[in-house]
């Protein structure tokens, strides 16, 4: 009897333990070392050299361009997350009943999903080439579209839109076909029309895949930095820097760790803690049958 | 009827102009990856390459050996998507259908590791691979990649939505939690587990930074590396990287037509339909 | 209950694809497992075979890490390639050529970092503006230390001095040059003609010139250059007449760089002062998108790139229009004007194995022979960094077709030794400084006074952001 019982406690964390373990080893642990080593003046060899307690966090909150990263990572995450979301599930209902060409734009859609960062990068940056790109020179615009500052964020937004787009459709798809057929069919003899169908039964029912696509892509964008590496380089007059091309940049190009340990830092508590507001959405918006 | 039938074709209609909108930049990438240098870029602009050329990839498959790359990149994303999927189903499973201490904090703490940036950690994990004598390896390269919280929080949310009812039926039945889990939990899942292992697969197939930094064997480079190998950082010539982009492009959306059906089957019908 | 019986049969398969093992909890580590031992096997017995070679006294196995994609990348293949077939088959050298991402420094410092000698290279490519990361590290092989030594087959003064300038520090050679390029002007010659101008020699005379270019021309702007760090520099280094300092310390290269010396030497002012009539002349493009295809376009009538462009405009272009390249214009006639080199080394490192020392000074002399340097010319548009390459036929053959890349070299020798490249602590944000500052000036948004304090305060910052993270050691 006590050993079922035992068991009974143990068992749902040996369920959990391989996860942990790769996660402690490639991600706790070292972030750990991350968040003590904030604390000092590191050297390119990471070499802690002296313990300057929050000094470092001072340091870059007074930098303005990291102020301005900050910033910007907030309004590309407010360009991005919302309209993606809101894009894919509208594909998703209007590619819901399968008809004869289904099959092709539902690859159609999903297929940006399957496109890497970089690459997606470099495809845009030949579209978006002023005086000879395809999308001013088709068009007839005249738009500066990455080197101009008020526009720049929002080109970038718009790519990664388009890979969130195909991401957010095949999961919100999946999701709306599995909103149980008698559901569907018992609201229908109720005599609910499509936009009380929508709001009552669709909506609701995929709000667990919503949730987990906003908090997924809220991390996501909080951490995109390949668009501007390869696109603008934090340019034009730093409307572009996100703060984790502010970390990529002192690492990459000077091994500064003093100022990317803390930067680190902060761009954790920022998504953790909006992490966590989706969490009180789950508690009260969230409907898992 | 008949109204509906037109109502039908207008749909698909507008469907397929939006799957031409979504596909553009992937067509106009193919596109590029035909045309003469001179073309790229051009006043008046040109969608379809004026005159086709095949020299891009000629250049893109003698200049790097990008079929040994391709068959790296497979070896790794299959074994980190199988990798994946299983930790994902377990981890999940106990988080969905089990109660415990800690769990709510337990699944934050899994949460987190999405929200690291992952370039602090990179010197660590190196440091850690480098001890262990896996630089060079497959298994230095699947490392770090072996599982994804954002995996779990997926297997978690569709968890959470399976029929409380079968549940209940299922352990009232004395199964446990194991039978339950094989018999019942998984096959019913299919589409869901399936749509994981996709997007697993896609998302390690174009990573980029990591296996670049445990290699330093052209043998064991993966196919993103040998993009960057085409890029022209110094003189800016698109053709040869797009025509490299359009063959790294083929197997994943090969994957994605072949998977398309099990994907968006819809994820309970197995289970409730009956 | 007759649903429950189904899910049992179906479920084998399942069972079977997902892993058996998965309830114990353990499955994916055990595959992990498997796969790594597979892999330390298979590693274990290479390097069993490495060991092998060696132990008969035969091979030395070298490592070269470089970061040169595309046809730059071929080129690096071909000059390895005639190196093991050549000096190094001669002498049991063997190197394996590993491509590492731009700027060749994250696998660096990574093995750095952890003192992986193991997974160092023998050699490594590194850019001018990577040389603080490695200057004070010690396991850094000086080629001062072999080049003048016996056996040496390659002498400092077969090498471009300017480049030579470059990788020294106190007087001392750290790495040998192997890339070379020069920022030259690119004008459109029937344009020129049209307008009835010629090649402007200053930024002044530059600056007359380009109204008249759009007047009488179909070309957009006059020209079109985004001022970087890397132009900046250019046209702070080539001023008076033994060239002038960008940093203090001579440019870094005697101690480090502090301060912003040509904030204070009055270069910034005075390039500043010529630029703002370049500005004013209402024909000038200060940003960049597709600079080679809108030149060849003929959007511009002069544009002010890198020479490894050459032949990427050449392609472009065809036989659409006549077009040349020149030295920049300078800040005042009596500068001593040309071009720094701008390119990269070869640094040999520490891995603790004299007979992997030695071969790699045979291999990286040779990459700086002119048999290996010419190869540069066939397809790129680098500049031989080996004086002596001149008298090879391939050379003069190469030079025949294209004139335009003795253009490069001779820009190149006429800075000498005096104008160099500054070691310049943390320049990419030095970079970004530069060409906010730069655009903002050229777009009018900026005046001449702002744009001076935005360099000067933006560099400062910088300056003092590196020397806080990593102190200059007593």
């Amino acid at each position: 009897m006590k050993r079922k019982l035992w068991k009974k406690m143990i068992e749902p964390y040996l369920w959990l333990l391989p996860a942990f373990v790769l996660f402690a080893v490639f991600t706790f642990i070292p972030f750990v070392q991350t968040i003590y080593k904030s604390f000092f003046i590191v050297d390119t060899l990471g070499q802690l050299r002296r313990f300057v307690g929050l000094e470092n966090y001072t340091y870059i909150l007074g930098d303005q361009v990291f102020v301005k990263a900050i910033v910007n990572t907030l309004w590309y995450v407010v360009l991005t997350v919302p309209i993606s979301k809101i894009l894919g599930t509208v594909l998703a209902f209007l590619a819901n009943r399968r008809r004869t060409t289904s099959f092709i734009y539902e690859t159609a859609f999903s297929v940006p999903m399957a496109m890497a960062s970089s690459v997606t990068a470099m495809i845009f940056q030949l579209l978006y080439v002023p005086s000879l790109g395809f999308i001013n020179g088709f068009f007839g615009l005249d738009i500066q579209w990455l080197n101009d500052p008020k526009i720049a964020m929002i080109s970038i937004a718009v790519i990664q839109i388009w890979l969130s787009t195909g991401y957010a459709f095949i999961f919100m798809l999946s999701a709306v076909r599995s909103v149980p057929d008698d559901v569907v069919e018992s609201a229908r003899m109720d005599g609910a029309g499509p936009v009380r169908m929508l709001l009552r039964i669709y909506l609701p029912l995929t709000t667990p895949t919503m949730f987990y696509l906003i908090i997924t892509d809220l991390s996501y964008s909080m951490m995109m930095m390949s668009f501007v590496s390869v696109l603008t380089g934090g340019g034009p007059q730093n409307a572009t820097v996100t703060i984790m091309y502010y970390i990529f940049q002192q690492i990459s190009a000077t091994g500064n760790y003093t100022n990317a340990n803390p930067a680190a830092m902060i761009a954790f508590l920022m998504t953790f803690a909006a992490t966590l507001l989706g969490f009180f959405w789950e508690k009260k918006g969230v409907h898992y049958q | 009827m008949r109204k509906n039938a037109k109502w039908s074709l207008l749909l698909q209609a507008v469907c397929l102009f939006l799957a031409f909108l979504m596909l553009f930049p992937i067509l106009y990438a193919v596109s590029v990856s035909f045309m003469e240098q001179k073309a790229v870029l051009s006043s008046p602009p040109h969608f379809l390459p004026p005159k086709v050329t095949f020299e891009n990839y000629m250049t893109a498959l003698t200049r790097t050996t990008l079929g040994r790359y391709m068959i790296n990149s497979a070896i790794v994303a299959l074994v980190c998507s199988f990798s994946r999927v299983i930790l994902a189903t377990m981890t999940s499973f106990a988080f969905a259908f089990m109660e415990f201490k800690g769990k709510r904090v337990l699944f934050l703490l899994a949460l987190s590791t999405m929200m690291i940036p992952p370039d602090v950690l990179i010197v660590s994990n190196f440091a850690t691979i480098s001890r262990i004598g896996l630089v060079n390896t497959y298994a230095g390269i699947c490392s770090v990649f072996l599982v994804s919280a954002s995996n779990i929080f997926m297997l978690r949310q569709h968890f959470l939505t399976f029929s409380r009812s079968l549940q209940e039926a299922a352990y009232i039945d004395g199964c446990g939690n194991l039978r339950f889990f094989f018999s019942i939990l998984l096959p019913t899942s299919r589409p869901v587990i399936t749509t994981v292992f996709l997007s697993s697969f896609v998302s390690v197939w174009n990573q980029y930074v990591w296996p670049m930094l445990v290699t330093n064997r052209n043998e064991l480079r993966t196919i993103q590396v040998g993009i960057t190998m085409l890029k022209d950082r110094e003189s800016s010539v698109f053709g040869p990287v797009m025509a490299g982009v359009v063959i790294a492009l083929v197997p994943t959306v090969l994957l994605f037509v072949i998977f398309q059906k099990n994907i968006v089957a819809g994820m309970m019908s197995g289970a409730v339909k009956e | 209950m007759r649903k429950m019986k189904q899910f049992t049969m179906g479920t084998a398969a399942a069972a079977l694809v997902l892993g058996l093992a998965a309830c114990s909890g353990a499955g994916s580590q055990t595959e992990s497992q498997t796969e790594g031992q597979v892999q330390t096997q298979e590693q274990a017995q290479s390097q069993a075979g490495e060991q092998e070679t060696e132990g008969n006294g035969e091979t030395t196995e070298i490592t070269f890490w470089h970061s040169m994609d595309s046809v730059y990348g071929e080129v690096t293949q071909a000059q390895v390639d005639l190196f093991n077939e050549t000096v190094g088959a001669e002498k049991n050298i063997h190197v394996t050529p590993v491509f590492q991402n731009w700027p060749g420094t994250d696998a660096l410092t990574a093995a750095m970092a952890t003192d992986d000698i193991a997974n160092m290279p023998d050699v490594i490519q590194l850019y001018s503006e990577s040389i603080n990361l490695i200057r004070d590290y010690d396991r850094t092989v000086w080629a001062e230390d072999y080049i003048g030594g016996e056996g040496a087959s390659l002498a400092k003064e077969e090498l471009i001095p300017g480049a030579v300038a470059e990788y020294s520090i106190d007087g001392k050679l750290m790495g040998v040059p192997w890339t070379a390029s020069a920022l030259l002007l690119y004008y459109n010659q029937d344009y020129l003609d049209q307008a009835g101008v010629q090649v402007p020699e200053t930024i002044d005379q530059m600056a007359q010139i380009l109204p008249e270019i759009t007047a009488n021309t179909d070309a957009e702007y006059g020209l079109n250059v985004r001022i970087n760090q890397y132009e900046l520099e250019n046209w702070i280094e080539t001023q008076g007449a033994e060239g002038s300092e960008f940093g203090n310390n001579n440019n870094g290269h005697d101690g480090y760089i502090t301060e912003l010396a040509c904030a204070q030497n009055g270069t910034l002012d005075k390039f500043l002062t010529e630029w703002q009539k370049v500005v004013d002349s209402g024909a000038y493009k200060p940003t960049r998108d597709s600079i080679n295809e809108e030149f060849a376009q003929g959007m511009y009538g002069m544009v002010i790139m890198t020479s490894s462009r050459i032949p990427t405009i050449n392609e472009l272009a065809g036989d659409s229009f006549a077009w040349n390249v020149a030295p920049i214009p300078t800040v005042s006639a009596d500068d001593i004007g040309g071009a720094y080199t701008s390119g990269s080394a070869l640094f040999m490192l520490d891995r603790e194995d004299e007979a992997k020392k030695e071969a790699s000074w045979e291999f990286v002399q040779f990459m700086a022979s002119p048999e290996a340097q010419v190869l540069w010319m066939e397809e790129t548009g680098y500049t031989p960094v080996n004086v002596n390459t001149q008298e090879l036929e391939a050379y003069q053959s190469a030079v025949e077709a294209e004139p335009r890349l003795q253009t490069a070299y001779d820009v190149l020798m006429q800075g000498g030794e005096h104008v160099i490249p500054a070691l310049v602590p943390n320049n990419t944000t030095i970079d970004t400084v530069i060409e906010d500052a730069m655009v903002a000036f050229g777009q009018g948004s900026a005046s001449k006074e702002d744009t001076f304090n935005a360099i000067k305060d933006g560099c400062e910052r910088a300056i003092e952001d590196y020397y806080r993270a990593n102190p200059i050691a007593e």
